[in-house]
């Protein structure tokens, strides 16, 4: 047989789990298996794999949503999006998207954008820092892609720190509350800082229009523009 | 030479290990998964450039797909070049395998059948391969679980083979050789006196779990007692080999898999 028949009946056989009649008709199993049984080795390893790797990327919305549920959304993502990827860290982009077709909580979708950018973030290089200068302040232009903002009811940076602990753990936390957090690169560590909403609301403003002089002035005390620049400060992406 | 799998949870005892004393870990060279730091610019890469000041590193990738029916990814291969560009590895290895298809790769190692037809197809993209990448490149022969009864020659054969018409390198896993003799029910000891001496530039040795039908290749345990004994036998007949252990799931403590690291040099002697 053709190594293009054999190869695309192997695939179709290992992503479906029906063992083709072809395929088992030209194979020795090994071991005490049958054709079937390793073709099945095959099929169960796949899944395994492709589960591993979407659960290692989206820990903590495992967490939250729990086994079954996580397990049966993880299987619908892998039947519909098979990995054109060499390498699976990144495997699961997608995976937020399907949450928003399930009936999950919004928060659930949530943690899982939150994970996944937080896995961007950490691949990623850092931005290029901008010199704060008072021209700067007034005049420059502030590319804030490199920070994430989440409204949230839940908190998602506790459940993400905590995630390896398991569900019972976080009973200890009071995780239902509305919290505002800002994720971003800090030199080769990924950030999650917690903010105050009128702090938030200033970085989130800034953000989409880009110049302080834009912003509306008297909206934000010293206080919030203080606590506004920190995070930018330690961020690193602006500089003294 | 011997050394062990780069895993990064072993990254901050390897590195504040290394800082004490960069011979401490009594260890030669590290090897990674090239794949793992095709995508990231992040600590990943920092790391290992890190560790690169201090010891050689060798590259083992799991998605060349040598052997699959379609055309080479060269976007992948020119990561693999770029990525040994900046790290100067001791060796690039892959394996004789293919992964998938490009729309649906499966991230496993997969048999083919040995024949002369898939030898003539394999020989000029593994030169093209070399080609591109400029030095020799390095297959290992797989664990699988299944056969194809079409294959007119052995593993063992047809690497021999493809070394002598590609001038590819052999990686011989002495752990996947090992499980495929109880698997595919052959003698270990024949199939490696197949394999020309001086094609062998790396052997690994890993654990395998047996799940009562069959010997699964895990990388999950130490290397079992009868793989050691046929590295005791067959090390001294590839000199130019340098030894590396696996350990890819369930990783124990750095010190763990050193003290494999340190049984292979006992071995070896």
């Amino acid at each position: 047989m053709q190594l293009k028949k054999i190869q695309q009946l192997f695939v179709d056989t290992v992503t479906s789990r029906v063992s083709s009649v072809e395929l088992v008709g030209i194979i020795d199993p090994g071991g005490s298996l049958t054709a079937e049984g390793a073709l099945k080795v095959y099929a169960m390893d796949y899944k395994a794999r492709m589960q591993e790797a979407l659960g290692k990327n989206y820990e903590a919305t495992w967490l939250v949503l729990g086994d079954d549920e996580f397990l049966t959304y993880a299987e619908e993502y892998i039947s519909l999006y098979p990995s054109d990827l060499t390498n699976l860290t990144s495997y699961g982009d997608h995976f937020p998207n399907l949450l928003t077709s399930k009936e999950v909580a919004h928060e659930v979708y949530q943690m899982a954008v939150f994970e996944r950018e937080f896995w961007r973030f950490f691949h990623a290089n850092q931005s290029p820092p901008i010199e704060l200068t008072q021209e700067v302040l007034g005049n420059a232009y502030f590319d804030l892609s490199g920070i994430i903002f989440f409204e949230t009811e839940m908190r998602l940076d506790i459940i993400w720190q905590n995630r390896e602990l398991g569900s019972e753990s976080l009973g200890e936390f009071d995780l239902y509350e509305i919290c505002y957090l800002a994720m971003f690169k800090a030199g080769e560590k990924v950030e999650v800082k917690k903010l105050s909403k009128k702090a938030y609301q200033l970085l989130e403003g800034l953000k989409e229009v880009g110049r302080v002089l834009e912003l509306s002035a008297g909206e934000y005390d010293p206080n919030e523009w203080a606590e506004a620049l920190s995070v930018l400060m330690f961020s690193k992406l602006v500089v003294k | 030479m011997f050394g062990m799998g780069l895993r990064h949870t072993h990254f901050p005892e390897i590195l504040s290990r290394l800082e004490v004393n960069p011979s401490g870990l009594d260890l030669d060279f590290f090897e990674i998964i090239t794949e793992n730091f095709f995508q990231t610019n992040g600590r990943p890469l920092k790391v290992l450039e890190k560790i690169r000041e201090d010891l050689p590193i060798s590259f083992h990738g799991v998605s060349l797909s040598i052997a699959s029916h379609e055309d080479l990814n060269l976007d992948y291969l020119q990561k693999v070049k770029d990525l040994a560009l900046r790290i100067d590895p001791l060796l690039i290895s892959d394996h004789l395998c293919w992964t998938g298809l490009k729309k649906n790769n499966l991230h496993n190692l997969l048999p083919f059948p040995y024949t002369e037809e898939t030898l003539r197809f394999l020989v000029p993209r593994i030169q093209k391969v070399q080609e591109f990448l400029g030095r020799p490149l390095m297959l290992e022969n797989l664990s699988a679980y299944l056969s194809f009864k079409e294959s007119d020659l052995s593993e063992a054969q047809f690497l021999r083979e493809l070394h002598t018409r590609s001038g590819c390198q052999i990686l011989l896993d002495i752990n996947n050789v090992y499980v495929n003799s109880h698997n595919q029910k052959f003698s270990p000891a024949e199939w490696i006196r197949e394999i020309p001496p001086k094609a062998v530039k790396e052997i690994h040795l890993a654990g395998f779990s047996d799940m009562g039908t069959y010997y699964f290749d895990t990388h999950s345990c130490p290397v079992w007692q009868p793989v050691w004994d046929l590295y005791q036998k067959f090390k001294g007949d590839f000199p130019e080999a340098v030894t590396l252990i696996e350990w890819d799931e369930e990783i124990p403590a750095l010190d763990v898999v050193l003290s494999e690291v340190q049984k292979a040099r006992v071995y070896a002697t």
